[in-house]
């Protein structure tokens, strides 16, 4: 790595890709929203998450999906604060137990993203689950009966404050290539899973190894077709209905 | 940091070695574990409005920080290997890195890093 960096290569480096343009685009235009990404919240890291989250009551507002609506209609963000989102992936159970206290005493709105099928796999089977579909689990031994997925009804309570948001439904990376049939059941039919339990619209989908709306074409009839109004990559949170 | 002046002599001065500290310290947490900031995009696909975005009135132009801090760590970060950046484009960790490093403005304007938040938890 060089020791300095002049300013043409500055320049070079952020018009080479779309993908920074298009950041540097939402940045300049006050059209951004901080997020802190959690995945496993355990207990032993419980004392961090409340400074945290404490921080964050001080210095910023929680944020709803109808904050987003407001802001995208109005253009123009509704608080004097900035707003922050802490993202919790992956449908841990500890996220019940650990966070969502935390949250409830902060008044903070987590938005959780959950791949839906992992919520039905029987407890005993749940930690193969995580080794077979990239979730990384930290906290196997936190409870004696297996379980360490949230529960339905865990979910259906984190709804009532929370947001609840569609992480595929097998924690699953969809390509351009993947087909049609996967592409329903992962999109769709995934969406249609929560919305029965938490019997609430779900809004938003996220990608893994989130790329950007566009980079899946073949996707779009299915992201409609479960009518869905926002897709968040890694790197935008997207309106797309 | 408190202006985007700041960031610029910075670059001028080719005083990198705080971005690159920055990033040394990104690549040594446990994202798994941790709660990781960043900063997204907000963009409506749908909307064919030219009109410009009005952002918190406490955020002042620290907008304008984070979008220079951010191509600067999104040009350090294109000198590393797809395989040393996980096959993300270079922008996805300079985000972190930029929200690790201005995380917000304090009362005077100075950028506040993440790790204040968490200092009582960082190991050595």
């Amino acid at each position: 790595m060089n020791s300095n960096l002049n300013v043409r290569a500055f320049a070079e480096a952020i018009s080479r890709d779309k993908r920074t343009l298009d950041i540097f685009r939402c940045l300049i235009n006050n059209s951004y929203i901080r997020v802190v990404n959690y995945h496993n919240t355990n207990d032993i890291n419980a004392d961090r998450f409340e400074e945290e989250i404490k921080y964050f009551s001080k210095h910023f507002v929680p944020v709803s999906k109808q904050d987003i609506d407001t802001f995208f209609k109005t253009r123009k963000w509704p608080y004097k604060k900035p707003g922050l989102i802490p993202a919790l992936f992956e449908g841990y159970r500890s996220h019940y137990d650990i966070m969502r206290p935390i949250l409830d005493k902060y008044n903070f709105i987590g938005w959780f993203y959950i791949p839906s099928f992992f919520i039905d796999v029987k407890p005993e089977d749940q930690l193969d689950y995580c080794r077979s579909h990239r979730l990384r689990i930290t906290g196997e031994n936190m409870y004696p009966d297996k379980r360490i997925a949230l529960s339905w009804d865990e979910i259906k309570e984190l709804s009532k404050r929370h947001e609840i948001c569609c992480h595929t439904g097998s924690h699953f990376e969809i390509a351009r290539d993947t087909s049609d049939e996967d592409m329903y059941r992962e999109i769709v039919e995934s969406k249609l899973l929560i919305e029965k339990h938490i019997q609430k619209p779900v809004d938003v989908f996220c990608w893994l190894a989130g790329e950007e709306y566009n980079y899946n074409i073949k996707a779009h009839k299915y992201l409609e077709k479960a009518g869905y109004t926002y897709v968040l990559g890694n790197l935008k949170l997207e309106k797309i209905k | 940091m408190k202006t985007i002046q700041d960031v610029l002599d910075s670059l001028n001065s080719g005083n990198l070695e705080q971005y690159k500290e920055v990033m040394e310290y990104c690549s040594k947490r446990v994202t798994s574990n941790e709660g990781i900031p960043t900063v997204i995009g907000l963009d409506d696909l749908t909307s064919s409005s030219n009109e410009a975005y009005q952002g918190a009135k406490e955020e002042g132009d620290f907008n304008l920080v984070m979008a220079a801090g951010a191509m600067v760590f999104t040009s350090l970060y294109e000198e590393l290997s797809p395989e040393q950046l996980g096959h993300y484009p270079p922008i996805a960790p300079a985000m972190s890195a930029m929200t690790e490093m201005f995380f917000h403005p304090d009362a005077d304007g100075n950028a506040v890093q993440y790790r204040e938040v968490v200092r009582d938890f960082i190991k050595e």
